[in-house]
């Protein structure tokens, strides 16, 4: 409530038609009818299926709570999936976002033909996903691979990578670093909106270059950050592409990620009514975790407007 | 608008209308699924002249016959808006089937101008998902090309159609056809032919063995011998191999299962309600695979065949990294298409896969991919007439002459031909024996498909890695599966 | 309202002789810290680029093998002799001067579609103060939650009952209508780094919201929107899902779902496939190096502050 319109409140008055109060739903409009029209009905219809045995023709039948019954107690797989999951966002979302903001401040320095090495950065998110895969592949074979035998140099002998139970998930990880151009185009847009006259004021105050990152850098850059941790973090819980593509879930279920075991009960098992429930569970759970995000960032995110 | 009062009267017509017609309706419907028959308004007499090309079976001779066609063509009341069935598909390897497709399809449109066939390709894992939401929608694809595994399932949630009355009406032969027992559940026909393939068969280096100084393998060959002569064929310096003997492939279509098979055993009973990976027989089948890969290392385990290959043993076959392998089809579609690799030093040849000992029962674990129609279409007849055409002799023909088709026919009579056939010599490799892959075709069974079998073998498959890997043994594993895929099999 | 831009304006200080210029007098610069600085920086973005451009140079190479060249082992990884079959099966395998114009087309009208109604609703959710805002704001994050898989039915019902299969409307009117959740996080963390005081001093002027958002915001959230346009535009150009579920006839394919085709079931046609990619990546990049205007220091806020 806006204080003119606590006072007339206050006051003993009506509180008159504010426009102000209100255009802010004209400016969402856009957004709230595409929730309403074509949102709304698709996101609780997936909550129904849930409860429901899904035949493809015929209506759905009901079975109440069986399929949760079954997520939650006779089926390891579903275990198996969030563990591995869970491993692969714990490594690859701080890591990813370390290395893209990194990159970004590199990248955001006075050199020469800046926007050809940007250029070089992105090129992985746009070229073809089987290209990169098949590359991959080779870089990490665990015998002749690049890395492998760059690891040789310094004497330590390469795992298995993604033919190894232990190592397929690092591999992973590896791999998408490899898509942190995006992350980085996003940064660098932030960055540019950090004002330049407080790097100046900085430096006279006797900042070094670390100074200026810590104090001017990251905290004009927090909403921006934050935004990459949530989206990072929603994003790393659905992988599924590279893992269906290299990996197919192996070896031994080492990478059957969530998304993909979802996937197989939707699209190969046509069991979309335990897809559904599968769904909703990971709904919950990232929930959880991105509304703990965004309690925990009332403490070091800083905005500015 | 005038506005009309539902009066009662009115109302009263209405209904009575309304429940006649669903009383006439019911009365109508039978639970087995009928095929419409068209009134007869016309009998035409339709004079065609068709060259026929017979195989007379035993002499390599081909016959073509010219003859002339009478037919009776009952025509529907005139006049008739041309009706669109949708047609879709994966595409298998090449695109050049896809312009095989449309070939078919152009010629079967002109010799029937009332329907209209568009073909929707998508890739292989795509396909998948545009058949179950848009069947899902309502909106699903009249003909649907088929594979097992999501056979059994879309057949048992009512997606498909039956054809059994079809099939009886228009006297379809299915003698001269590769079938599969896992498409005629409860001996109903669902399906029309198409292509189909299938897989153990021993690929071998010619070159390799005369290096070696060891006999050709033969049709007689047992598990022994085949074991010698991996064991004489591979050739280690230190920690390195620069040739296995033997690459055994570690997915179940085309690896295990085939050897828990040879020797008596089965992944899972008739009935298809317990796992039978357990069984002795089995375990010895699976003991088989780890001692070639970890005992007497003649072949690759899992971690260091990803070593070698991406993308199956192909490459390696054909780099020589491999003197035998169990590839199915070897790649033939490179093969005619892009001719032998010259820089390597490989000569392939193929012979029958080994039994356990002197007659054995022969195993070719194949899947046949035939066409199906969606139960929910608006055109079956129009749908019914165009897979017909698919199965039939000149659609078969032509999908044999697409470039790089790697495939026997599931039609028989093309695939004793060399003309047109399968049997025509491969240019660059002449001496293939192609006579044995159709050989092996005579032994083909099916995968036991039933409505939960990708969820279940794909929790096989997670247990059967530990042995790949050289985590578990034999008989663990086996155990391990039997439990896990009992699971799946007992979930709801 | 003014806006103090500094010594030199950010367009005059973009100009590539004066960076060049800059760029040696920091190297002539006594400060041997920041030369090392540079020289690490310079160091990591060269390695990082070639690591980085390593799958497009594969993509490449192998556009111009041989099917049998693109699988081999040990990998070939400079292509002689160059085969062109690859760009041949690619060009003849389905219509790709049709796919193209399609793709163009909807990738274009989504684009513009996504950064309108980012930009409006971002607006919105960061300036305006409407109640229930915060919880709607949430609700925005969590239909970001959901997985797409188990949604695509249900949608794929409403659009058929709207008449819309076969049509590109599914396709593009949710870019209009419902935005992208992502792009509108985006756009609502970007303005709220943008101070209030320029709104304010702009309300001082007589400046209705509307005309802050147009006049004022919008031409300070250039690498955002940016970075919008570069996104959707990738994203819309790659996807094959909506054009494989929506569209049936095959004259309306995009060149995504077209690529697709040639991962077969036995065999992926490595070399028409990385053709087609190339060919279709180059448009791409185009954009990115385009957009890259936008990405260059904003002009400084001095003189706003307390």
């Amino acid at each position: 409530m806006t204080t003119t319109a606590a006072a007339t409140h206050v006051a003993g008055r009506r509180p008159r038609f504010r426009w102000q109060d209100y255009e802010g739903w004209l400016f969402i409009s856009p957004w709230l009818l595409g929730l309403l029209l074509f949102g709304i009905i698709p996101f609780f219809a997936s909550l129904y299926l849930s409860f429901t045995k899904y035949e493809l023709l015929g209506a759905p039948e009901w079975i109440g709570l069986h399929n949760y019954q079954r997520l939650f107690f006779q089926d390891p797989r579903f275990w198996i999936s969030l563990k591995v999951t869970l491993y692969y966002s714990v490594l690859a979302v701080p890591s990813g976002l370390v290395i893209a903001f990194v990159l970004a401040l590199f990248l955001n320095a006075d050199i020469v033909a800046r926007a050809f090495f940007r250029t070089m950065f992105y090129l992985p998110s746009v070229t073809a996903g089987v290209a990169t895969a098949f590359l991959w592949a080779y870089l990490l074979n665990p015998t002749n691979g690049l890395v492998n035998t760059l690891l040789s140099f310094v004497g330590i002998k390469g795992p298995g990578w993604i033919y190894s139970r232990q190592w397929a998930v690092p591999a992973l990880v590896l791999m998408s670093w490899w898509g942190v151009g995006g992350t980085v185009v996003i940064y660098l847009a932030g960055l540019q909106a950090v004002p330049q006259h407080l790097y100046e004021a900085a430096e006279i105050d006797g900042a070094s270059s670390w100074g200026r990152l810590l104090h001017v850098t990251i905290p004009m850059m927090s909403p921006t950050i934050f935004f990459t941790m949530v989206m990072g973090v929603i994003g790393s819980f659905q992988m599924f592409t590279t893992a269906y593509v290299v990996t197919n879930g192996g070896p031994a279920d080492a990478t059957l990620f969530y998304i993909l075991y979802l996937f197989r009960h939707a699209f190969q098992n046509f069991n979309m009514g335990y897809a559904s429930a599968l769904a909703w569970v990971l709904f919950v759970i990232v929930l959880g975790i991105t509304l703990g995000q965004l309690k925990l960032s009332g403490r070091w995110v800083y905005y500015e407007g | 608008m005038l506005r009309r009062r539902l009066d009662r009267r009115t109302f009263l017509r209405s209904a009575a209308m309304l429940g006649g017609a669903t009383v006439l309706a019911a009365c109508g419907a039978t639970p087995t699924p009928q095929v419409v028959e068209k009134v007869i308004t016309q009998v035409v007499k339709e004079t065609s002249v068709v060259e026929v090309t017979k195989v007379v079976a035993g002499t390599p001779e081909v016959i073509k016959e010219t003859v002339v066609v009478e037919k009776q063509v009952t025509a529907a009341p005139a006049p008739q808006q041309p009706v669109t069935i949708r047609h879709g598909w994966w595409i298998p390897g090449d695109m050049e089937w896809a312009k095989v497709m449309d070939r078919v399809a152009k010629k079967f449109m002109e010799n029937n101008p009332d329907i209209k066939v568009q073909i929707e390709s998508s890739g292989w894992s795509d396909y998948w998902q545009r058949v179950q939401v848009q069947m899902a929608g309502g909106e699903g694809m009249d003909v649907m090309w088929m594979s097992g595994a999501y056979f059994a399932n879309l057949m048992g949630k009512k997606g498909i159609l039956e054809l059994t009355p079809y099939v009886q009406r228009d006297n379809f032969d299915y003698s001269l056809y590769i079938t599969q027992d896992d498409f005629f559940p409860d001996g109903k026909t669902w399906t029309m032919p198409y292509t189909g393939w299938g897989g153990q068969l021993i690929t071998y280096n010619m070159n390799a063995f005369d290096e070696a100084g060891v006999a050709y393998p033969t049709n007689e060959w047992t598990w022994d011998d085949w074991a010698a002569a991996a064991q004489t064929l591979t050739k280690r310096t230190g920690d390195k191999v620069s040739q296995w003997g033997m690459w055994i492939q570690t997915g179940a279509e085309y690896g295990w299962l085939h050897y828990m098979r040879a020797q008596g055993g089965n992944w899972i009973n008739s009935d298809h309600t317990k796992t039978t990976m357990d069984d002795p027989k089995c375990i010895a089948g699976i003991q088989w695979i780890l001692d070639f890969m970890f005992k007497s290392k003649v072949s690759p385990n899992k971690t260091e065949q990803g070593s070698i290959s991406q993308a199956g043993v192909t490459d390696p076959f054909y780099s020589g990294l491999t003197a035998m392998a169990s590839e199915q089809e070897l790649a033939l579609d490179k093969l005619k298409t892009e001719g032998l690799p010259k820089d390597k030093n490989v000569k392939p040849q193929v012979v029958l896969f080994p039994t356990p000992k002197k007659g054995d029962k022969r195993w070719y674990n194949g899947n046949t991919n035939p066409n199906t129609i969606w139960s929910g279409s608006k055109n079956k007849e129009a749908a019914w007439k165009w897979i017909l055409n698919l199965a039939g002799r000149d659609a078969m023909a032509a999908l044999m002459a697409t470039a790089g088709y790697p495939l026997t026919s599931v039609y028989k009579p093309l695939n004793e031909d060399d003309k047109i056939g399968f049997l025509k010599p491969v240019p660059g490799v002449e001496w293939l024996d192609l006579k044995t892959i159709v050989e092996a075709t005579k032994y083909w069974t099916g995968l036991d498909f039933h409505r939960k079998w990708m969820d279940w073998e794909s929790a096989l498959e997670a247990e059967m890695d530990y042995a790949w890997l050289g985590e578990r043994g034999a008989e663990e594993v086996c155990k391990r599966a039997t439990a896990a895929g009992d699971q799946v099999l007992q979930s709801a | 309202m003014r806006v103090d831009s500094g010594v030199q304006t950010a367009a005059v200080r973009q100009h590539p002789a004066v960076r060049w210029r800059a760029s040696i007098r920091f190297w002539k610069s006594k400060t041997a810290g920041r030369r090392v600085g540079l020289a690490f920086i310079y160091a990591v973005l060269i390695v990082g680029s070639i690591a980085f451009a390593l799958p497009f140079y594969w993509m490449i190479a192998t556009s111009f093998k041989t099917k049998m060249e693109a699988v081999m082992y040990p990998p070939k990884w400079v292509p002689i002799p160059i085969h062109f079959t690859g760009y041949e099966r690619m060009w003849t395998a389905f219509p790709f001067a049709r796919f193209l114009t399609n793709t163009c087309f909807i990738t274009i009208t989504t684009m513009i579609g996504f950064i309108l109604t980012s930009t409006l609703v971002g607006y919105g959710f960061a300036r305006t103060k409407f109640k229930g805002r915060d919880a709607l704001f949430l609700v925005l994050l969590a239909t970001m939650m959901l997985p797409p898989q188990v949604t695509m039915i249900p949608t794929f019902i409403i659009f058929r009952a709207l008449g819309w299969i076969n049509t590109y409307y599914p396709l593009i009117v949710p870019a209009f209508i419902g935005g992208s959740a992502f792009y509108i996080f985006l756009m609502r963390q970007f303005i709220m780094t943008l101070p209030r005081e320029l709104d304010d001093a702009a309300r001082i002027d007589g400046c209705n919201s509307f005309r802050i958002y147009w006049n004022i915001l919008m031409p300070l959230s250039k690498p955002a929107i940016a970075t919008i346009a570069v996104f959707s535009f990738v994203g819309e150009w790659n996807d094959f899902m909506g054009p494989l579920i929506y569209l049936q006839s095959q004259e309306k394919m995009t060149i995504a779902v077209g690529l697709r085709l040639f991962v077969g079931q036995f065999s992926t046609d490595l070399p028409a496939m990385m053709a087609g990619s190339f060919v279709t990546v180059l448009p791409l990049i185009v954009i990115f190096f385009l957009a890259q205007n936008y990405f260059v220091q904003g002009i400084a806020l001095t003189g706003l502050k307390q």
